[in-house]
């Protein structure tokens, strides 16, 4: 597993701030932080704000990452590591749902980091796509948009991913969307099933289905790109193809699909056994839905499934999903020859489950 | 001489022999080209500046054995013209570190101009506010040794007067201030890699 935050050590308690690491003084520019020593344990730093040091890791894995130095909470976030592709901003870690399966259940106070982050989408690889997560960031929409578009307009080569649950968006909002740093932003939506009860029942809270079909509605005429996010729940597996009928019909507007296994962790930890659908044993509702999309030109694709453990005819739309820093193989996976191409397991994934479904190809 | 070397490219690359503001006391010799017989003397003379001011210290035939060493990341500074024994605590174990000595163990003690900043000398007892990780052992001494080589340039270019203490307080960020305005550099009152650049403090 990657870390993503490392202990670190300021000599002056300063404000948070965002700073990029570099090991060698030619990489340095102005406002970068300069590796100036280091030794086994850790490695120390200058930059604008003063010396710091972070701890446990080898240097050289930091070179070129932006990070939030916060001194008075003795750490460093890396916010954007250098040749990783699965880099997500985090804006607010409180949400307005409550889904059932929540792999990071949100918190009651918000930090407001925005500032921060801007300053982090400024420092970004050249083409980046910055992934925008929470809680739900749309609960600081003014500020959400007001960062995205002016990070696309000083760096347009960025693009943004940004998860949302939907609920926030209204006619108002078309003329923001509908400006040209938008165009550069995905909107990664999940909707759990055709029927409102069930959607409600999933994600907790009532009249959510109709909320997010506004939203829907709003983004539809903004022309924004939707990717659609169905978490595969035993609650929910069995209307799949339901869903694929709702989707092609109703929403023939939406980019992509993404049906998506769960994830071991957060709330879906505890209620393991009662929503944990094994698609192993019944694929068929999945495929089916697979198809209906597909033979309506919407090919979805499989986020979360180990390539030995979907059917071959449809094991080409598994793809890698599982972020880097939290992906893993089971010792069974060795002499896979589909490795590269698959998404492993969650670093949090039962190892006993891992090491019984783990089916080299 | 290496160190020298360092010493005199640093006075040089300060200006010093051109401005009139790099010394608190100049020497009376000019100090100008290269074949100038004085720089010398004037190393000499800031040496004898740091000896005095580390008068208190224990062990001085030995610092020639202290290197840091430095692991893979190929960082190695150019020896400056005094290095201390630096205080290299055991990297605390992350699981239950130990508590923070009282008083933060120091391998000398600093000279107490009568009424200077106190905070030179209490910054680095500040405890750490509420919920950071383990505190290592002791905040001064990750940064000691190298905040010590920037008051010793800064003292040396006339900066500074307050003691080399390894400890930034209001007199050091002062004095930087004042070093990275003549410098044309960006003024923050921090230990910037330009500040290092232009003290010399980093090997390049």
């Amino acid at each position: 597993m990657i870390p993503l935050a490392l202990r670190a050590d300021t000599l002056e308690l300063a404000e948070r701030f965002v700073t990029r690491l570099r090991m060698r003084r030619h990489d340095w520019k102005p406002g970068d932080a300069l590796a100036v020593r280091s030794d086994a344990s850790s490695t120390l730093f200058s930059c604008d704000e003063g010396l710091f040091a972070v701890d446990g890791i080898d240097p050289q894995d930091l070179d070129g990452d932006v990070v939030l130095v916060d001194g008075r909470r003795g750490r460093v976030e890396r916010l954007l590591r250098s040749g990783s592709t699965h880099n997500t901003l985090v804006v607010t870690e409180r949400c307005d749902q409550l889904c059932v399966m929540c792999s990071q259940p949100p918190r009651k106070t918000h930090d407001d980091r925005f500032e921060l982050l801007e300053r982090a989408c400024q420092l970004a690889v050249p083409n980046a796509v910055v992934g925008i997560s929470g809680g739900e960031p749309t609960l600081y929409k003014a500020e959400l948009l007001g960062m995205l578009e002016r990070a696309i307009e000083a760096r347009p080569d960025l693009s943004f991913h940004v998860l949302s649950n939907g609920q926030h968006f209204d006619a108002t909002d078309v003329a923001t969307l509908r400006r040209p740093a938008f165009r550069r932003v995905v909107w990664g939506i999940p909707l759990y099933a055709a029927d409102a009860a069930l959607h409600d029942i999933i994600v907790v809270k009532p009249g959510a289905f109709k909320r997010l079909e506004e939203s829907f509605a709003t983004l539809l005429l903004a022309g924004a790109a939707i990717e659609l996010r169905t978490v595969v729940t035993s609650l929910n597996a069995r209307f799949l193809p339901t869903l694929a009928r709702h989707v092609t019909r109703r929403l023939p507007f939406v980019a992509s699909w993404s049906i998506m296994q769960l994830e071991n962790i957060g709330f879906a930890k505890n209620r393991w056994a009662d929503l944990y659908y094994d698609h192993r044993f019944e694929f068929e509702p999945i495929g089916h839905a697979i198809d209906i999309a597909v033979a309506h030109g919407l090919r979805p694709r499989l986020f979360n499934f180990p390539r030995c453990s979907v059917p071959t005819a449809f094991r080409g739309l598994a793809v890698a999903s599982i972020s880097d820093w939290k992906r893993r193989y089971a010792d069974a996976c060795g002499p896979c020859g589909e490795r590269d191409a698959c998404t492993g397991f969650f670093e949090w994934h039962p190892t006993g489950e891992m090491e019984a479904m783990a089916d080299p190809l | 001489m290496k160190k020298t070397r360092f010493l005199i490219t640093s006075l040089l690359a300060a200006g010093i022999g051109v401005g009139d503001k790099a010394f608190a006391a100049p020497p009376d010799t000019p100090t100008t080209g290269d074949g100038d017989p004085n720089r010398q003397g004037l190393f000499r003379q800031f040496r004898l500046d740091h000896m005095v001011q580390l008068a208190s210290h224990r062990s001085h035939s030995s610092h020639s054995s202290h290197r840091s060493s430095s692991s893979g990341g190929g960082y190695s500074y150019p020896s400056t013209v005094y290095t201390p024994p630096v205080y290299t605590p055991a990297p605390a174990p992350a699981p239950a570190p130990a508590p923070e000595p009282a008083s933060p163990p120091s391998l000398y003690t600093p000279r107490r101009p009568s009424a200077s900043r106190p905070q030179d000398e209490t910054f680095a007892t500040v405890p750490r506010s509420q919920s950071a990780l383990p505190t290592l052992s002791g905040r001064t001494e990750r940064f000691n040794s190298i905040v010590r080589r920037v008051q010793l340039g800064l003292l040396a270019y006339g900066y500074y007067q307050g003691p080399i203490n390894g400890t930034v307080g209001e007199g050091t960020r002062a004095a930087i201030k004042r070093l990275q305005d003549d410098f044309k550099l960006k003024v923050t009152g921090t230990i910037t890699p330009q500040v290092l650049d232009a003290l010399r403090v980093t090997a390049e």
